[in-house]
């Protein structure tokens, strides 16, 4: 075992304490021999079964210092950014420099500098790359003489003729497959070939002829494909599963979109045709689209009010000719502008969709009389009068289709069923985090903003159906028209004194109308009179000066009454304040509410001038002129004058203040 | 429940009953492809979407762990929210919405997150006073901001998170977003006690139509 040791590198003179001890003690005492052996014995890899010990051999001198010099960062030394791998790539300034910091750095690049020629010069790159080739052609130099010598790479051209003497079966059967593999591609490349000259030959022929017209259509009718595809993305909801392209006709903003019963399909004509755009030219479509057949039709709602008497017409029509839409020419239908034919029939879904929604409304509605027959129906207004609605279809041709109905309950419905599916049904509440509601807004803070139970039950009201809606705007129309006419048979009846309204307010349901009369020539006494008309859906309302109500419900002539009694009251202030103000008359009484012997409204004044030798009694009525009578006042008590009418139509003036004012002056001693 | 103009709707939206249960799936994306999420939900969602910016405080009320229970069930947290306006004037600056989540039910079928809700609407001005006399303490806080999208009864919550760097400050410079990423929530809520298996799979369906743009996942936060 000591045998082994004596080989070691090196022995430990004073590293452990025994053996140094050991090693004084020998100097002492001569007559003792030492044996100085190395602490460290040799490792023992392994034994093998036959005894024989197989050792590590341990490091030596040259192997410590490699070690260590592999732990050295040599990068953090020469900086990060330099490379002492190639020293090439460094900008000349600050090669040699760096070079001094580490010896190995030097080595490594004088043995470069003993390989490439140097640095300097012009030829620095030519020389470098010849060296460069030089070396590739070693190493192609080398696989030749390799691939000559053995066979294993031996290359095996596919052009190269087929030496069957020479080869095994199987070498046979790979050559034949290089043959079939050399054939496929010689024909492809063939192929390849005859395709471009053919596409040129074309080309040229085209040339020839004069015209690119043949390529030119079928790219441009692709184009124009594409084109009004396009078109169609910007107006209608369109899309595509697998290779089938369809589109929605569906309105509504909230829920499906495509419904099946509102898709129509999305194809491409074989031809393109003929259609005039709006301003009258003629354009190619090649886009043809196919609607639901039972959207192959125009519709329109028509709504109007009439009057349940015997004067009216039927009301309800069928003749034959409601009939002629059913009769569908498919060829016809095809060779519409898809544009026009989509916008129709989705106007016939939607008045379709409309009318069923009117009618199970009505279905709903409670203590109104309804009926449903050929398409119209037909709900009672108010009173004598019935609102009608129709729904009509045309055939699916171009052209203008008749109007019908009144114009403004037409676009009041249309502005109903807008805003009815415009609306949320559900929404999300003031906090995000909530959970959706379908209640009212308003209700979103009902606690902390301390509703009641009344308003809360208020607030909660859901939407009101679209008839109901329609009914109000109706009345109100109908009311409104009654309230237009008759003022303006008062104003033609009535030349004195002037009358004028405007309107403060129109609404769907709710209008209001300011009346002024007026004397021009006595305004600087008496003033305007002003009085209000409010129209609400089942009700005309006249307030008057001093804030009294007459409700004159839906009945003309009591409106038409109301304004003359309003007329007359102006007649009662103007005589009063006339002979009062002006001529220093008494007014003995004035009685607003006097009536006549028919049981109409007949406001009296009594007056006397201011000597008091004349009376004058007035009587207004509503229906004809003032009753004007005069009396003599005597001194004698005993004497009773009795009173003179006076001819009215006789008075000088024209209006019953200048008759009156007249009257005055000459009554005045 | 019938609309007076016919319309039948499911008896699934709830409207007076105070507790609900939710149905919920999370995911998120990075805010530059939000764009596009949203050109997606403009597709499949009712039109017009709604914008909103809250405050989130979490309020933990601590319960002193008995023999019996461990302590961290017996906490109960409480979320606070606030419409999130600078404005002190404005109207809804006391608006407070309380909301209790419930633990998620364990259920391995069903393919999205079903809790427990109870939400509570309450006007307050100091309403911070009252949530330490209800010994409740703020455990953290964020600002959410985005958009609300529905299609029917589902709701689609793009947020935005961002924290207050030093609390009690909601100035602009204070608020700084958490990441550069969007949450989305999908959730829908139903009547406490209906059965929810159907509408489930219905929001499962939707989510999944925001496939790649993002992945609605039944994350089971819950598990520590």
């Amino acid at each position: 075992m000591y045998g082994h040791g004596a080989g070691g590198s090196g022995y430990s003179m004073g590293g452990g304490g025994p053996l140094g001890g050991a090693n004084l003690m020998g100097r002492k005492d001569k007559g003792i021999s030492v044996a100085l052996e190395p602490y460290g014995e040799w490792k023992i890899q392994e034994i093998g079964y036959d005894g024989m010990e197989k050792f590590i051999q341990p490091e030596s001198f040259a192997d410590h210092v490699g070690k260590l010099a592999r732990k050295i960062d040599w990068r953090t030394l020469v900086d990060s950014d330099q490379s002492y791998d190639n020293p090439n790539l460094l900008p000349e300034d600050e090669l040699p420099e760096e070079e001094d910091d580490e010896e190995k750095l030097e080595d490594e690049t004088e043995k470069e500098k003993k390989e490439f020629p140097p640095e300097v010069g012009p030829w620095h790159d030519v020389a470098k790359n010849l060296h460069e080739s030089l070396q590739h052609i070693n190493m192609m130099l080398d696989g030749l003489q390799v691939m000559q010598h053995l066979d294993y790479l031996k290359p095996l051209s596919i052009g190269d003729p087929i030496q069957i003497n020479e080869a095994t079966q199987e070498a046979a059967v790979i050559a034949n497959n290089g043959k079939a593999f050399q054939w496929v591609w010689k024909r492809k490349a063939l192929n390849e070939v005859q395709n471009a000259i053919e596409a040129s030959n074309a080309n040229r022929r085209h040339l020839a002829v004069g015209g690119e017209a043949s390529i030119d259509e079928t790219t441009s009718l692709t184009n124009l494909f594409f084109r009004e595809i396009e078109e169609l993305c910007l107006q209608w909801r369109i899309r595509k599963t697998g290779d089938h392209l369809y589109g929605a006709l569906g309105y509504k903003r909230y829920g499906q979109r495509f419904e099946p019963g509102e898709i129509f399909d999305i194809t491409r004509r074989s031809v393109p045709i003929n259609y005039s755009d709006k301003d009258g030219k003629l354009q190619q479509t090649i886009l043809q689209i196919s609607v639901p057949n039972d959207l192959i039709r125009r519709s329109k709602i028509f709504v109007s009010i009439f009057k349940d008497d015997m004067m009216s017409k039927a009301i309800h029509t069928s003749d034959e000719a409601n009939l002629e839409y059913m009769k569908v020419d498919m060829k016809q239908v095809d060779n519409l502008y898809w544009n026009d034919a989509l916008s129709w029939a989705q106007e016939t879904l939607i008045c379709r969709d409309t009318f069923n929604q009117l009618a199970t409304d009505a279905v709903h509605l409670k203590q109104r009389m309804s009926s449903f027959r050929d398409g119209v129906l037909i709900v009672a207004l108010h009173d004598d009068y019935l609102l009608r609605i129709e729904l009509k279809n045309y055939p699916f041709k171009a052209g203008d289709l008749p109007d019908g109905g009144d114009p403004y309950l037409n676009r009041a419905l249309r502005q109903m069923i807008v805003n009815h599916h415009a609306k949320k049904v559900i929404r999300s509440q003031m906090f995000v985090e909530m959970p959706l509601t379908m209640l009212n807004e308003h209700l979103d803070m009902r606690g902390p903003n301390a509703f009641t139970q009344y308003e809360i039950d208020e607030r909660a009201k859901r939407q009101t159906c679209v008839l109901e809606k329609l009914l109000s705007v109706a009345s109100h129309q109908r009311l409104v028209k009654l309230t237009v006419d008759t003022l303006i048979r008062y104003q033609n009846e009535c030349r004195d004194p002037q009358v004028k309204w405007r309107w403060l307010r129109c609404a769907p349901t709710n209008s209001q109308v300011m009346i002024h009369i007026v004397d021009p020539h006595f305004d600087f006494l008496m003033g305007r009179v002003t009085s209000y008309l409010q129209i609400d859906t089942d009700c005309v309302t006249l307030r008057t000066k001093d804030g009294k109500t007459i409700d004159c419900y839906r009945d003309a002539d009591r409106l038409f009454n109301t304004l003359k009694y309003v007329n007359i009251t102006y007649f009662l202030q103007a005589a009063g304040t006339l002979g009062k103000t002006g001529w220093g008359y008494h007014i003995l009484h004035g009685n607003n509410n006097a009536i006549d012997v028919d049981g109409n409204p007949a406001p009296t004044l009594y007056l006397c001038n201011a000597t008091s030798t004349r009376a004058l009694l007035i009587q207004f009525h509503t229906h004809r002129n003032p009753e004007i009578n005069v009396k003599k006042l005597s001194d004698d008590p005993n004497i009773d004058h009795p009173f003179i009418p006076l001819n009215y139509e006789k008075l000088p003036g024209k209006s019953f203040c200048r008759k009156f004012d007249n009257l005055c002056a000459i009554l005045k001693d | 429940m019938e609309q007076a103009d016919g319309e039948t709707i499911a008896p699934s939206i709830p409207t007076t009953s105070y507790q609900c249960q939710e149905l919920i799936l999370f995911g998120s994306l990075r805010s530059e492809h939000v764009e596009n999420l949203e050109a997606r939900l403009a597709g499949l969602c009712d039109k017009s979407c709604q914008e909103f910016q809250e405050h989130e405080l979490t309020c933990t009320l601590r319960v002193t762990p008995s023999a019996t229970s461990l302590s961290s069930q017996s906490n109960v947290t409480v979320r606070l929210r606030r419409v999130f306006n600078f404005d002190i004037m404005n109207q809804t600056a006391n608006k407070w919405h309380m909301r209790y989540m419930g633990m998620p039910e364990p259920t391995v079928k069903c393919p999205v997150i079903v809790r427990k809700v109870i939400d509570s609407v309450m006007h307050s001005v100091n309403m911070m006073e009252f949530i330490k006399a209800l010994g409740l303490r703020m455990e953290y806080e964020y600002i959410t901001e985005g958009k609300v999208y529905t299609c029917g009864k589902i709701k689609i919550v793009l947020n935005k998170l961002k924290k207050c760097e030093s609390p009690g400050r909601y100035d602009v410079s204070h608020v700084k977003p958490f990441t550069n990423a969007v949450l989305v929530e999908v959730s829908t809520a139903l009547p406490d006690g209906v059965e929810y298996m159907q509408e489930a799979k219905q929001l499962r369906a939707f989510a999944d139509q925001l496939l790649p743009l993002v992945k609605m996942e039944k994350i089971e936060y819950w598990k520590k």
